[in-house]
């Protein structure tokens, strides 16, 4: 039992920054596109 | 006449309880408005699979050999064999969701992972009560707040608790309005609570409405391949909303695929949900598990918010922080309701729903990333 939930915090810090590094990188990228000129806009 | 009663004299103690729970679904889905369009079929699903040599479950019959029944027959076609159920009603998800206000306020999308805490928080306590990894995997992701993700994972992980586990998700999304007031209550102080936050979105570009699902499949499928099913599909439902030259499928996909698949899954999921797979303590744990990754979820939030507050110019409504969970509309509309209450004149809604539609995407990476980790790790 106590093994099991060693390794369940190893899933919780690795899971937690892999959430954290494909956020990140959606945010950047967004803010990027947002950036990015376009003729076309809206507020919806 | 002895083949009139033999039905009646079959009832064991166990399945009269789940007819009680069924009975209890109906009437949260009815009278309470919990989540009525998965609680209801869920319910009374589960009278349908507990009565006794009930024709919806495949039957050994004497003197005819195997029979099929319906709703066994769902689950192993829709579900067990394919996963398509959840990962079919993502498309309407995806076309439903417009991710407009995260994309004019893309601090926002950090909410969408600080949320998740719970999830590995409740797994963690679930291998504390015994559950191996992958049924605490499981229980974790009803975290997610995310019915879809938490059935999907579940299944692919292999957990008897599938049932359960449903149940759990569905109710504490419907149960987000009393759960999450308490939590961030626990974490915050009124001073905290009254922050305002000025909203001045940044226009968008129809361009960068079509490149977004694109992208977030790409990186997404990237770094957790096993997310794609998952991710993809949330995008696909999203990209033909934005396209412009799809309307027809999109409103297709909003409601007429989304009301069929609502419709089947609820009472696919029923199967789970026989008197021997779900009347344990187990099932106790599960739900109580399943409130504590939802309280997590929402402290991770916050806790999140007030620490990003450190360091920026412009405060954060912590509160704000707690909606990055996948309940959409109702964790941004709690957090309107909780700011307006400590300051009516503090609007926090275009925010919250910006950290709220951050959180469906956070629930399913995070439902690729726990199968990623697990299937690495097992």
């Amino acid at each position: 039992m106590f093994d099991n939930f060693l390794l369940s915090l190893q899933i919780m810090w690795k899971g937690m920054a892999g959430i954290f590094v494909i956020i990140l990188l959606i945010t950047l990228i967004v803010m990027l596109l947002t950036k990015i000129p376009s003729q076309e806009k809206d507020n919806n | 006449m002895d083949f009139l009663v033999s039905g009646i004299l079959a009832i064991t103690p166990q399945q009269i309880v789940m007819y009680g729970i069924g009975m209890l679904l109906i009437y949260l889905a009815i009278y309470k408005d919990f989540e009525p369009a998965l609680l209801l079929p869920m319910g009374f699903g589960a009278i349908l699979v507990n009565l006794p040599a009930s024709g919806v479950l495949n039957q050994t019959l004497a003197g005819i050999g195997e029979t099929h029944g319906i709703i066994q027959w769902l689950f192993e076609v829709g579900i067990e064999a394919s996963e398509a159920l959840p990962i079919l009603l993502f498309i309407g998800i995806g076309a439903m969701i417009d991710f407009g206000p995260l994309l004019s306020n893309p601090k926002m999308f950090l909410f969408g992972a600080a949320a998740q805490f719970g999830i590995f928080f409740a797994l963690s306590m679930a291998t504390l009560l015994g559950f191996d990894l992958k049924d605490a995997a499981s229980i974790g992701i009803i975290g997610a707040a995310d019915g879809p993700t938490s059935i999907l994972v579940s299944q692919v992980l292999g957990s008897a608790y599938i049932g359960p586990i449903a149940v759990a998700a569905y109710s504490y999304m419907a149960l987000v309005p009393i759960v999450q007031p308490m939590a961030i209550k626990l974490v915050t102080t009124k001073k905290e609570r009254r922050i305002r936050m000025p909203y001045n979105p940044s226009s968008i570009s129809k361009q960068t409405r079509i490149l977004f699902p694109i992208i977030v499949t790409f990186i997404a499928g990237l770094v957790a391949p096993t997310s794609v099913a998952l991710v993809g599909f949330l995008m696909f439902g999203n990209l033909i909303r934005e396209c412009g030259v799809l309307n027809s499928l999109s409103d297709t996909a909003q409601n007429t695929l989304a009301n069929l698949i609502t419709l089947l899954l609820g009472i696919t999921i029923s199967f789970s949900m026989t008197a021997e797979a779900f009347v344990k303590l187990d099932t106790l744990f599960i739900m109580c598990l399943g409130l504590v990754a939802f309280v997590f979820d929402s402290i991770g939030g916050v806790l999140f918010a007030k620490l990003l507050n450190l360091f920026l110019k412009e405060k954060v409504n912590p509160m704000v922080g707690a909606a990055g969970i996948s309940a959409f509309p109702m964790s941004a509309r709690v957090i309107q309701k909780m700011g307006l209450k400590e300051d009516p004149t503090n609007h926090l809604l275009m925010h919250a729903v910006g950290a709220n539609v951050a959180g469906q995407i956070g629930s399913v990476v995070a439902g690729g990333i726990i199968l990623n980790l697990l299937t690495k790790m097992l």
